[in-house]
């Protein structure tokens, strides 16, 4: 049981902390393929450090939202951490509080809460952004509901912990068509839903054209260092979704131990790692869609989902 | 079946997923490059499935069938497409589509559905280890008749008549053991078409300015250029 402790506590300390730099690497990379230097992999940290020393100041007449929808941003990604399979393979205390459904719904849930502050900050460019997220987000919907159809088809089940031991039973479960073209569409997904190419340039400071930056243009001090902070994380939790749930479930804690649980860390930084040289190459070799395209992209990602699902049935 | 050829059956599975994606990819794509690319990719695709099947059955004519299209797909065609038309043909964008990507999209999944449907009858009888390539294959074959009919210009369509024929040779390698000298006669055809073609269009081209052959329906009279 006190094992059980430390590896959740272990497991939110894990997401916490290792976010940001999760996200300098991959912005490092990013500029390192486009030939320039780039910031060092650190630099996320120091900007949450400067911001979170920084004073705040309100919209007069901004209501009570503004002050709750960093917090609840921030916490969405921390509670579907204790869902999923950061580190370990057997399920801890909250595995079976709620499925992968729920995870999106509880990533959504902070989603939603920071486009209404952008809204009732009452500046145009915070709204225009978050109506185009609420877009996205509204397209990618039936995506997700459709990679979760096709994985609790192939799984018999949504929890990812079952997920995760459902893809190494065997190598006909590993290699079936519908897990490699979810897999696909969950990849497409995952762009989408945290504001990468093609969908939106995360290092774009043109307002006009921002999607998932512009939300947070009106916040400041310690609320826009958790704005920050929570979409380091919200991209962690989709890529540890990714990664451990559905590719590579390998290197799960089985037992519990000092040195097996630096083992499971160091894989599941090798997994990241490889995931972020993912993003940054695609990142590299496309260019932003323009917003009206965003359709076809999401298409293309629906299509493929549902195909997974189709093609399962058959290949059994 | 062996243990090396249980675990290849899964493997060919898993090249049938991506073969279909390739050909969705083959669709949705509007530059003419893009179509290029993706045609390769579903011939080596290709080529990896009839190597499989190959291994799997133990039978040397699919060895012979594979080295074919690899030679005729994967390198002769494109290499050819490059050779012949000039950058200015390749790298060109098709801004005008007689159906919108979206609604494409619909449609290749309706297309998908239905191949599904139309081969469950025949499945039970399906060679073990290759069911995937009757549904993939019919389903290749149908996306890429929607490709060539909603696509304007001539190299694109015959990018995708040239993925039909992928399709039916990714059917066809899993139900016959046919002798190679089909398939070579099958490959050499291939790239007899894309010659003929690929002059046509570059014709085509001097003359008129343009490949959209969708535009070529109305005659021109008296119009000098």
């Amino acid at each position: 049981m006190p094992a059980a402790i430390l590896l959740n506590v272990l497991q939110v300390a894990l997401v916490l902390g290792l976010s940001p730099l999760l996200r300098g690497v991959l912005n490092r990379l990013v500029e390192r393929l486009q030939s320039k230097r780039g910031p060092v992999i650190w630099q996320p940290y120091r900007d949450l450090f400067k911001l979170w020393h920084k004073t705040s100041v309100e919209h007069e007449g901004a209501s009570f939202i503004r002050r709750f929808a960093p917090y609840a941003y921030f916490i969405a990604p921390l509670i579907v951490t204790m869902l999923i399979p950061v580190l370990t393979a057997f399920p801890l205390f909250w595995a079976f509080m709620g499925d992968m459904v729920a995870a999106g719904f509880i990533l959504g849930f902070g989603g939603f809460f920071l486009a209404l502050a952008a809204i009732d900050a009452g500046d145009v460019y915070g709204a225009m952004g978050a109506s185009r997220t609420r877009m996205v987000s509204s397209l990618a919907e039936p995506i997700f509901v459709i990679v979760f159809f096709a994985v609790s088809l192939t799984a018999n089940s949504t929890i990812p912990y079952v997920v995760t031991a459902h893809w190494i039973s065997s190598a006909g479960a590993f290699f079936a068509p519908s897990h490699l073209l979810l897999l696909a569409a969950f990849l497409m997904l995952l762009l989408a839903e945290t504001g990468r190419i093609p969908v939106d340039n995360p290092s774009g400071h043109f307002e006009l054209a921002m999607i998932d930056e512009a939300r947070s243009l009106d916040f400041a001090g310690r609320p826009l260092a958790l704005v920050k902070w929570g979409g380091y994380m919200k991209f962690m939790v989709l890529g540890v979704v990714l990664t451990n749930v559905l590719v590579a479930p390998w290197g799960l804690l089985t037992t519990v131990g000092p040195v097996p649980i630096v083992l499971a860390v160091a894989v599941l930084a090798l997994k990241l790692l490889v995931l972020v040289g993912l993003v940054a190459a695609i990142e590299g070799s496309l260019a932003k869609l323009r917003l009206y395209r965003i359709q076809e992209f999401l298409g293309a990602a629906f299509v493929t989902a549902v195909l997974a699902l189709l093609v399962q049935p058959f290949h059994q | 079946m062996g243990f090396v050829s249980g675990a290849l059956v899964p493997v060919n599975a898993f090249i049938g997923a991506l073969f279909l994606l390739s050909t969705i990819l083959l669709m949705a794509f509007r530059q003419v490059e893009g179509y290029m690319r993706y045609f390769i990719w579903q011939s080596v695709l290709l080529v990896l499935s009839t190597a499989d099947l190959a291994v799997i059955r133990g039978s040397p004519n699919l060895f012979i069938v594979a080295v074919i299209t690899l030679a005729a797909k994967v390198i002769m065609i494109p290499l050819l497409l490059r050779r012949v038309l000039h950058d200015e043909l390749r790298t060109r964008r098709e801004v005008e589509l007689v159906i919108n990507t979206q609604a494409s999209l619909l449609v290749a999944l309706l297309l998908s559905v239905m191949a599904y449907i139309l081969v469950i009858p025949v499945l039970p009888f399906a060679p073990s280890g290759a069911a995937v390539n009757l549904p993939v294959g019919l389903d290749v074959l149908l996306i890429g008749m929607y490709t060539l009919a909603i696509r304007r210009e001539a190299v694109p369509q015959m990018l995708a008549l040239m993925a039909i024929d992928n399709g039916v040779f990714y059917a066809g390698v899993s139900i016959t053991d046919s002798p190679a000298i089909i398939e070579l006669a099958a490959g050499l055809e291939g790239v007899m078409v894309v010659v003929v073609v690929t002059i046509l269009a570059r014709t085509i081209a001097q003359h008129i300015g343009s490949t959209a052959v969708g535009h070529m329906a109305t005659l021109k009279e008296g119009e000098s250029r």
